[in-house]
């Protein structure tokens, strides 16, 4: 029950007996910022990585700009080197990988199991703080000194370039990954140790299932990344000669090192966006999801196998080719259970009873999206294609695909789907339903033509090319600016809908799962009493026939 | 849960009975074990990378530790581990007592653990062995005629910020390790702790403990492997 | 704690013993002139019996009641035994022909 239902019968009750949510309970400054409630977390953090998107956007849409023209367009080599290193940093550690886990994770999770907070709210908090510092820290460095060396600091150039701002951004970034570190931490923890009576792990929402891996990789890749870039720091430094081949160093080893946490990476950016799908699946399909255990082992499987194969970045550095066969056989098994994931959110849109809200186009988009990207991503795994493509345009193309079709397509479904929960408002269905199309439309047009590209064989990370290419670079930039349009029409009816919205019920979406039994937005402590759970997930069979409007 | 119990004094808000919590605390705790283990490990890993490719400036950058000094170290540093779980018991039978006297001792020896650390590391500047500052022929062959000296490979330098970032890491943890031994120290004399509830005493166990592996290691991989 | 029972001290004084006679050992190993490659797997084992009676008997993993425990404790050396074996696999591998240099180039597209 909001503030907004409450009708007296006679006289209004004293202030003191109306309830308040977690937004409204205690509304001064510092009351948000040395906050311990993970919804309050997940607020802050939401601000924070708007920030760095808008920032790392500005980036992109600057890169694509400079290729308008074969001829390197209004930047210098070196401003261009260091745009798309700085669009890659901050996309990259400061909003891909905290996006879902720290957002709609650390709002979720406790609500989800059915608990009052995580296993350790301070440390939450103190997550927060290191990927603030540390972001801040990266960014300010790279814009007043200028870091050129691609978000992989690949050595020995970011070891001996003389430029120090490679120095600052690195610790920078070491100190958000802390923050990602206690993160995962903490919802492992809370997973294990915090589950309501009779919430089983068979009967968490599949969303759950994939943060628990995110987190796990969270943990276990990080502190390489934490050690690798202290050791390129001291290399700067020293001058020692780890990566550097004169003095007797193995550049390789770095890549080594760097890619067996970066890989694993890429899957805390993409898994948590592969278990937003299914929570709006099977709300809008009105149906369980079809094998709801093999997803969640895929989840799993996935977190595990993404350590495996790392060195499939490095198949043209150097590596041995016995080498290159194992990794090469390790890529194509990992993606076995990321298809298994997308085709059963497939089966489980069969025979159900679909309703093309603004959540379901962004997972439908998605799944199209994710199948392109992962693909491309065997094409690339294939040894003798990657001599190929490797280092191209298709290789940016794919991973596009991936973190931005498929992670920042399920963050953008994800926040709408959770939007009425957390803000306790409606967005208008009208803008959302506009927007979805306009960004995929965009999305598409930005990064099919590199596809192209890269396959004819534009490298990547040059501001010059031949002729021949631009009409596919223009096809590109201009694919960019619809989609930045497509993305600034939610950030609008997202915004309006805070002041103006219709205040959204407890579960205007009818949906099952712990989160949509509390009022929207949930009081501080989430629930009166600890809930006790009977049912199995997704008991969509219990419920009425499709919703109305809220 | 008795209203009556003085464990909800412990108990944190998020928690329904000081158990989860306990249990949530040694969870977290290994957890955070585990990111310490992979975060060294990588030294290790590109230690042993490195020695493979340089076997022979590796060897000699062993022999020209002072492996004796290491011996007193590693007999320290395993007696403190002993004495921290000899308190840990304690803690557990609410002994507060021997728990400050076995952390005291643990602390001390920790300083004199890094006070022949600090000496080896003078030592070593003073041979012309570390990072920055090394010299190719060693101190003390500088006054030999050329063919008398045994010049350094020049991996060797290679084998020295092996060798300076894990001791330097270690001590940099041991540091932080007396830090918390102290603060447990100071809180069981306020009587923050009991039998029935010691779970930071344990936490900060299990992170000495871990100091103490990583420097095992570290002996018996750098400092040994003279041959 | 619940997690784990109560240990006698005849266990910790048994494995302190242990601990140094096995340093004591290690030490003497260095005087032992067994060859390279067998000297440096003795040393590296003897501190690896070290470190295993100092993780299961000291940090007490053999002993907590709740496997998950040992379960997280293993799991950060079984992702280092991980990194080490693959990254291995590529350096194990490469080409070393006779007239390269010792650093293990690759002979990545050799004819």
């Amino acid at each position: 029950m909001t503030t907004a239902d409450y009708i007296p019968d006679v006289a209004p009750l004293p202030a003191a007996i109306v309830p308040t949510n977690y937004l409204t309970d205690k509304e001064s400054l510092l009351s948000w910022l040395l906050t311990t409630d993970h919804k309050r977390i997940c607020i802050l953090y939401t601000f924070s990585i708007t920030a760095f998107f808008v920032f790392g956007s500005a980036m992109a849409f600057m890169v694509r700009l400079a290729l308008l023209t074969p001829g390197g367009g209004w930047v210098t080599a070196e401003t261009y080197n260091r745009l798309f290193t700085m669009h890659g940093v901050i996309m990259v550690w400061f909003f891909l990988i905290p996006s879902i886990p720290a957002t709609l994770g650390n709002f979720l999770v406790p609500l989800m199991i059915g608990a009052r907070d995580v296993a350790f709210p301070k440390l939450n908090l103190l997550s927060w703080y290191l990927f603030l510092v540390g972001g801040v820290m990266a960014l300010i460095a790279m814009v007043s000194g200028g870091v050129d060396t691609g978000w992989t600091f690949y050595t020995p150039l970011s070891t001996t370039f003389l430029n120090s701002a490679v120095l600052i951004t690195v610790i920078g970034i070491f100190i958000a990954g802390f923050g990602t570190i206690l993160t995962g931490i903490n919802f492992i923890v809370t997973m294990h140790t915090m589950r309501c009576p009779g919430m089983t792990w068979f009967r968490m929402p599949l969303f759950l299932w994939a943060i628990y891996a995110t987190s796990v990789i969270q943990v276990l890749a990080t502190p390489v990344l934490a050690m690798t870039l202290i050791l390129v720091g001291v290399e700067r430094v020293w001058h020692v000669g780890i990566f550097d081949p004169a003095l007797g160093g193995d550049p390789v080893l770095f890549q080594h090192f760097f890619w067996f946490y970066s890989h694993p990476a890429v899957y805390i950016m993409v898994l948590p966006g592969l278990g937003v799908i299914p929570e709006i699946i099977c709300c809008f399909a009105r149906k369980r999801p079809f094998g709801y255990k093999a997803i969640a082992f895929a989840s799993m499987a996935i977190a595990f196998l993404g350590f495996c194969v790392w060195a499939h970045h490095m198949f043209v550095a150097g590596i041995s080719i016995y080498a290159g066969l194992a990794f090469s056989w390790l890529s194509m098994m990992v993606a076995v259970p990321s298809a298994i994931k997308v085709f059963s959110y497939t089966a489980t849109l069969y025979k159900g009873s679909i309703q093309m809200t603004a959540p379901m186009l962004y997972a439908l988009a998605f799944i199209g999206l994710f199948v392109i990207g992962g693909l491309t991503g065997v094409m690339l795994a294939t040894l003798g294609l990657d001599v190929h493509i490797h280092d191209t345009y298709f290789v940016v193309a794919h991973f596009h695909y991936i973190m931005v079709g498929g992670a920042l397509t399920a963050y953008l479904g994800g926040i709408h789907y959770w939007w009425p929960k957390i803000t306790g408002r409606l967005y208008s269905e009208f803008f959302a339903k506009l927007s979805a199309p306009i960004i995929f439309i965009g999305y598409n047009l930005t990064f099919f033509p590199q596809f192209v590209l890269g396959y004819l064989g534009m490298p990547r990370r040059y501001h010059i090319y031949p002729p021949d290419f631009q009409v596919y670079n223009v096809l590109s930039s201009a694919g960019a600016t619809i989609l930045g349009i497509g993305y600034l029409i939610p950030f609008c009816y997202l915004i309006w809908s805070l002041k103006y919205g219709p205040r959204a019920g407890d579960n205007p979406w009818d949906a099952t799962g712990l989160e949509w039994q509390t009022p929207s937005p949930p009081p501080t402590h989430n629930f009166k009493k600890t809930p006790i759970v009977t049912e199995e997930p997704y008991a969509y069979y219990n419920r009425k026939s499709p919703i109305g409007p809220a | 849960m008795d209203p009556r119990s003085t464990d909800n004094l412990h108990l944190h808000e998020q928690f329904e009975t000081l158990q989860q919590q306990e249990y949530a605390a040694t969870l977290g705790m290994w957890a955070f074990m585990a990111t310490e283990f992979l975060l060294i490990g990588v030294l290790f890993v590109a230690y042993g990378v490195c020695r493979m490719r340089w076997p022979e400036a590796f060897r000699r950058g062993s022999s020209e530790m002072h492996y004796w000094l290491g011996f007193f170290e590693t007999a320290i540093i395993l007696t403190t581990s002993f004495l921290v779980t000899l308190a840990l018991r304690a803690a557990k039978l609410g002994n507060n007592r021997q728990v400050i006297a076995l952390f005291a001792t643990t602390v001390m020896l920790g300083a004199g653990f890094l006070t022949i650390k600090g000496t080896e590391w003078y030592l070593e500047y003073g041979e012309g062995l570390v990072p920055g500052y090394f010299t190719t022929i060693p101190t003390k062959e500088a006054h030999l005629p050329p063919d008398q000296q045994h010049p350094r490979p020049v991996q060797e330098r290679l084998f020295m910020l092996f060798y300076y970032l894990l001791t330097g890491t270690h001590a940099v943890h041991m540091l932080i390790g007396m830090g918390l031994l102290s603060t447990m120290m100071f809180l069981t004399a306020r009587g923050k702790f009991s039998a029935s509830y010691h779970t930071p005493i344990e936490l900060v166990g299990i992170y000495w403990h871990f100091v103490d592996l990583v420097w095992i290691f570290v002996f018996s991989s750098v400092y040994l492997l003279r041959q | 704690m619940e997690d784990r029972p109560l240990i006698p001290i005849r266990t910790y004084v048994l494995v302190y013993i242990a601990l140094m006679l096995l340093l004591f050992t290690n030490m003497a190993m260095a005087y032992v002139f067994l060859g390279r490659h067998w000297s440096n797997a003795i040393s590296v084992g003897i501190g690896a019996i070290q470190f295993l009676l100092v993780f299961l008997f000291f940090m007490h993993v053999k002993y907590y009641r709740y496997p998950l425990i040992r379960l997280f404790a293993c799991a950060g050396l079984f992702w280092i035994a991980l990194l080490l074996v693959l990254t291995l696999s590529d350096y194990l591998t490469r080409n070393n022909p006779p007239d390269a240099s010792p650093r293990g180039e690759p002979v990545f597209l050799k004819h």
